[in-house]
């Protein structure tokens, strides 16, 4: 027999928790929409000054446009690579299974910090110029981990003997990958890359090492906050946070899946 | 209904062996399939039969041995490449595609005129029984409903042979029935060649044509359902086939294909096997629905000289609608008996009169052990099995 | 198989394991300040990052705001977790996907809240002015090693009631049932059920919280303030401000021993765990 078990301790703890969890972020986004400069409540009036203060500058625009380059890259680079590597793992036998996973989990495992000093003498050693694509570079290894979590999750589930019916039917190797594997895939796949998209869209430590003359977004905020605390960061921060947040909208679906 | 227009093909696979991670799977088999023939291949999980339909089907290749299909050596073509489709154990619709489109993937593949393709899927639905199903999507799909497309979606090419793994063991008993008798029906009106692997053996008999009694790699028995049902060769298939007892017992004389064992203290006569000595102990095999219970309060019917008459107990009964279990204990065994659930039953604890014919009974030689679902053995000496 | 997973072992090995090996390398080659090297080998970075006394602190201070973080992100979550796996039903997915959706909160957008609430003209300061409390800001608040923590505790803490939840949620629902059953008070089947199952995970999410704290520079760069150097900034400071490439070499690697002491201590006890 079931007995209703009511918590409202816990439940209480738990709402504080993610009052916890939100309530600096709502700050931003509150405080972007703030007339005055000033960080006290009431506010003296609503106003959209600071984004159009953000929209006005080069600076913003060329790092949120830089940011946007390096994402998408990102996301294609890994997108590819990811893909192949989590339908190598889900496909073959448990031993060399198990060390391709390890082996591809382990950027996940260290410190951004890492990563970036790595690259930063990689690419001094090699005398390249440090760039967006540099900064790519230092994206790509740090979100692979990730996109290969999530897209190998759900392409374990992909049952092997669909593939083998494709071929029964009359469909080469490749018909198959193309007609069956990839279609089939698609959501993890897609949801692999919206948080690939997310994690370098937000990404400052790599990049901060291996960056060159052209600022990404969250650099210049981040410089932007060691000079002077001033409003339109905030307005800016509620675009960053839009960034990432827009792909929640699409991710839920997938995501949701990924706790089961 | 021109489904399968193309006459169908004989198979033949010859010698054929394959070993998995040094252990065989199918060793050394031989089989001829004629045009049109239903067959299914029957036996315990690991006795190789699913390795063999794979082997056909060009989804394992034989280490050893040859498959002809039609007289063209199939062995090493790859399974896009066969003119053979097979319907899977597990469901495997793609679950992106709808139901037409699901039926219709073959023949997109070999590039089919489009109306043609749309004349043949809905051919092809009919006939598994689902009409007008083209646009479902295969999440709002049965069990049953989606191994029928399966079953149109690999009919819709038009294969020279059809391969089926198991296909029905996973649905529920009844659903199982209906489609037993409804792929029976579609193999008479297509004449098409099926080949059917099952460890269902109430399905290998009701469906084929021919059953291969299969055992760790290697045939035991072929034959018509019924031969395997009368004359099983030796006790695997006796004991695989039907619901039998076996009891094992010492020959006293043999002779002219009969032979006279000892069995609770009276000599009863049996139809033997080739093998069968007098001296040694052998096993007899009874069919459970062979065997005849009347009350022990009367006086038994007359019998032929030398068949069973023995007295027992009703240890069990179980009531299953059409028919009736009984477990008896008699001579020191205990017989697993089904009857026709007609009449009045039996009740538990009460005196039987256990009878069989001479011709219900068979004899089989010593030697290779059985699997034995049925048999719950008493031995006099009380030892193990 | 391998034609498979070659392009991403090529990005693994040209973008993580060819830098690792060439910082290990340049761990034991003398500096000569402003990115200039003298290829010859040598002990001395490591031998003067260990013997440093400064050094020694900043790592003692480092590594204790990594337990610390870890030991608080548990404790709060914890709760959390058990709330949401064992007392939610409907609302459960909604909650996880706003844990998750938290996650995805820029990084650095929640580490610049942070001097929303704790500036100079802060809310907190403005509100406890504004109450009375106070006459003038209060400046601790900002730039310490507290606001440090409590930023820290807010990245990390999605994750952890995340794992923690995963953890709870692989216990057979019945199994807790069977507990109260045969006689098991609520703590008892707490204690004796979830807690031993969930142990794996708490061990695993401390362990991986604890390096990427560890190895953290923007946070203590934003909110520690003058005395909130870590082993990060002064491995940052040596790449970028001093041109002392073999020296935070020889710090990261030092770090990286710690964490591979930290994950194996993880493994092993897995293991004995009967797990």
């Amino acid at each position: 027999m079931r007995r209703r078990r009511r918590s409202w301790g816990l439940l209480l703890y738990t709402t504080f928790v993610f009052a916890f969890l939100f309530a600096p972020v709502l700050m931003v986004v509150l405080f972007s929409f703030n007339r005055t400069a000033s960080l006290t409540f009431p506010f003296s009036g609503w106003s959209t000054r600071w984004y159009e203060e953000v929209f006005g500058s080069p600076d913003y625009r060329s790092a949120i446009a830089a940011s946007l380059k390096v994402a998408v890259a990102t996301v294609a680079i890994v997108g590819v690579t990811g893909t192949l590597a989590a339908i190598a793992v889900t496909r073959y036998s448990s031993r060399a299974r198990e060390a391709l996973r390890s082996v591809l989990l382990v950027p996940a495992a260290l410190p951004g910090l890492f990563l970036g000093i790595g690259l930063l003498s990689l690419f001094v050693r090699t005398h390249t110029d440090l760039s967006l694509g540099t900064v790519t570079v230092g994206h790509v290894i740090y979100t692979l981990p990730y996109f290969f979590l999530v897209a190998s999750n759900r392409l374990l589930r992909f049952d092997p003997l669909l593939e083998e019916t494709a071929r029964d039917l009359g469909a080469g190797s490749f018909t198959t990958f193309r007609k069956v594997t990839l279609p089939i895939s698609a959501p993890a796949l897609i949801a692999g890359g919206l948080v690939v998209f997310s994690l370098s869209w937000d990404e400052v430590l790599i990049t901060f090492f291996t960056v060159g003359s052209q600022n990404t977004l969250p650099l210049l905020i981040y410089s932007r906050v060691r000079q002077a605390v001033d409003p339109s960061i905030n307005a800016i921060s509620t675009l960053l946070l839009a960034g990432s947040l827009v792909f929640i909208v699409g991710v839920r679906r997938f995501v949701v899946d990924l706790q089961q | 209904m021109r489904v399968m227009e193309r006459p169908s093909a004989t198979l033949r696979i010859e010698d054929v062996s394959k070993v998995f991670d040094g252990m065989p799977a199918v060793k050394d088999f031989s089989l001829e399939i004629a045009t049109g023939e239903f067959v299914s291949l029957l036996g315990p999980s690991g006795c190789g039969k699913t390795t063999l339909l794979r082997m056909i089907g060009g989804f394992e290749f034989p280490d050893q041995g040859r498959i002809v299909l039609d007289g063209t050596d199939i062995t090493s073509v790859p399974p896009n490449k066969r003119p053979i489709n097979m319907v899977f154990q597990r469901v495997t619709l793609f679950p992106h595609l709808d139901v037409a489109e699901n039926v219709a993937f073959g023949l997109r593949l070999a590039r089919v005129a489009k109306a043609e393709i749309e004349r043949r899927v809905k051919d092809a639905l009919e006939l598994v029984r689902l009409p007008g199903f083209e646009r479902r999507k295969v999440e709002t799909l049965s069990g049953g409903q989606a191994q029928r497309i399966a079953l149109a979606r690999a009919l819709v090419n038009r294969p020279r042979v059809l391969l089926f793994d198991e296909p029905l063991s996973a649905l529920d008993l009844k659903i199982r029935r209906e489609l037993q008798v409804e792929l029976k029906d579609i193999h008479r009106e297509l004449k098409g060649t099926f080949v059917y692997v099952t460890h269902d053996q109430e399905e290998a008999m009701s469906m084929s044509d021919r059953v291969v009694v299969m055992r760790l790699g290697e045939i035991e028995q072929v034959g018509a359902p019924v031969n395997l049902y009368r004359e099983p060769a030796s006790l695997f298939v006796a004991s695989f086939v039907g619901s039998s007892n076996v009891i094992r017992v010492m020959v006293r004389s043999a002779g002219d294909g009969e032979v006279a064992v000892e069995l609770g203290g009276t000599l009863v006569r049996a139809a033997a096997a080739p093998g069968v000595r007098p001296g040694t102990e052998a096993s007899l095999v009874l069919r459970a629905e062979a065997i005849s219970l009347e009350p022990g309060d009367r006086e038994p019917r007359k019998t032929e000289a030398g068949s069973a008459s023995l007295r027992g107990t009703v240890a069990d009964v179980r009531f299953a609608g059409a028919m009736v279990h009984y477990r008896i204990d008699v001579a020191g065994v205990r017989l697993h008996v089904i009857e026709s659930s007609e009449g009045s039953l039996l009740a538990e604890g009460s005196d039987v009169y256990v009878s069989w014919g001479v011709d219900d009974a068979l004899v089989l030689p010593e030697g290779t052990d059985a699997e034995s679902p049925s048999t719950e053995q008493e031995r006099p000496e009380g030892g193990p099995e | 198989m391998l034609l498979l997973a070659g392009p991403a072992l090529l990005v693994i090995g040209g973008a993580l394991l060819i830098p690792l090996l060439l910082l290990l390398m340049q761990s034991f080659v003398v500096s000569l300040g402003y990115g200039q090297l003298r290829y010859s080998f040598t002990l001395s970075n490591y031998s003067s990052a260990l013997s440093d006394p400064v050094y020694r602190t900043i790592a003692v201070r480092t590594f204790a705001m990594a337990a610390a973080t870890a030991s608080v992100c548990l404790i709060l979550g914890y709760p959390a977790a058990f709330f949401i796996t064992f007392r939610l039903q409907r609302a459960r997915n909604l909650a996880l996907f706003l844990v998750v959706a938290s996650l995805f909160t820029s990084y650095l957008v929640r580490l610049y809240a942070w001097y929303t609430i704790f500036g100079q003209k802060g809310v907190i300061n403005t509100a406890l002015k504004a109450v009375g409390l106070i006459d003038s800001p209060v400046s601790f608040l900002l730039f310490s090693k507290w606001a440090v923590l409590i930023a820290f505790v807010n990245v990390f803490l999605p994750f952890t009631i995340l794992i923690l939840a995963s953890s709870m949620q692989s216990i057979p629902a019945d199994l807790l049932e069977n507990g109260r059953d045969l006689g098991a008070s609520a703590i008892q089947s707490f204690t004796k059920v979830v807690l031993p199952l969930t142990t794996p995970g708490l061990v695993s999410a401390f362990a991986y919280i604890f390096v990427l704290t560890s190895g953290d520079y923007i946070t203590p760069a934003l909110l520690g303030g003058k005395r909130g150097t870590t082993l990060a900034t002064i491995i940052t400071d040596q790449f970028v401000a001093f041109g002392n490439q073999p020296g935070g070499a020889a710090i990261s690697f030092l770090m990286m021993i710690v964490f591979v002491i930290v994950y194996v201590a993880v493994a092993q006890s897995q293991r004995y765990k009967g797990r």
